[in-house]
């Protein structure tokens, strides 16, 4: 059995997960899952010090890599969410179980560090314990691009982090 | 800054398969000197407690 993540590239409020089975075989069988989620959206807009400047090809609202660890899928992509009108990417976490036949989203995770504040490249993964690790770069009008990380315990449910600058 | 270019997709967070405890992350940032000091690397680790 594999299993897959899924995403929709442009936006939405769902993500899906694509179970394979038989997937040595003709005929391998796909079933798909879609979680609900927080909107998401392609953002437009990353700034640094000395100017604003749109993204202008940047694919947020897609995820690059993705974690099995203890029944669980952990992966994570840069979007933009209502709060702020899909102006400036934030970064999203996700903990979905695979333990069982359905996929369940267990938690998501928000860091935003603030209006202006843009979050990209996030990634994540999973520790012995179920503890989450996050790591994310970030840039605004005083700040350079730069690397964040931060963690999440098992014992804590879904959240908006605020870290950061 | 106009930034019409890919701003980088690379980036990584995974567990060290030693311990099942220890994080290490990779990802670019932008040094203090933001016209020429440009995409550097930053490798750390950490953990979760």
């Amino acid at each position: 059995m594999v299993r897959f993540y899924g995403w929709q590239r442009s936006g939405g409020n769902t993500l899906r997960v694509t179970m394979m089975t038989n997937y040595l075989s003709n005929a391998p069988t796909f079933t798909y899952t879609s979680l609900k989620v927080t909107q998401y959206k392609s953002a437009t807009t990353a700034n640094q010090p000395g100017g604003p400047g749109p993204i202008t090809v940047f694919p947020n609202a897609t995820t690059t890599q993705v974690h099995y660890r203890n029944g669980h899928l952990v992966t994570s992509m840069a979007s933009g969410l209502g709060v702020d009108g899909f102006v400036y990417p934030k970064g999203l976490f996700y903990q979905i179980s695979v333990a069982h036949k359905s996929p369940k989203l267990l938690k998501q995770i928000v860091v935003d560090p603030g209006q202006g504040v843009a979050v990209q490249m996030p990634s994540a993964d999973e520790d012995a314990q179920g503890n989450l690790g996050l790591n994310w770069i970030e840039s605004s009008n005083t700040e350079y691009l730069s690397v964040w990380v931060g963690s999440q315990s098992k014992k804590r449910s879904s959240a908006t982090l605020a870290v950061g600058l | 800054m106009n930034y019409g270019f890919r701003l980088g997709d690379y980036s990584t967070n995974v567990i060290d398969p030693s311990d099942g405890m220890t994080f290490w992350a990779a990802n670019e940032y932008i040094g203090n000197d933001g016209a020429n000091d440009l995409w550097l690397t930053h490798i750390t680790s950490f953990t979760a407690n």
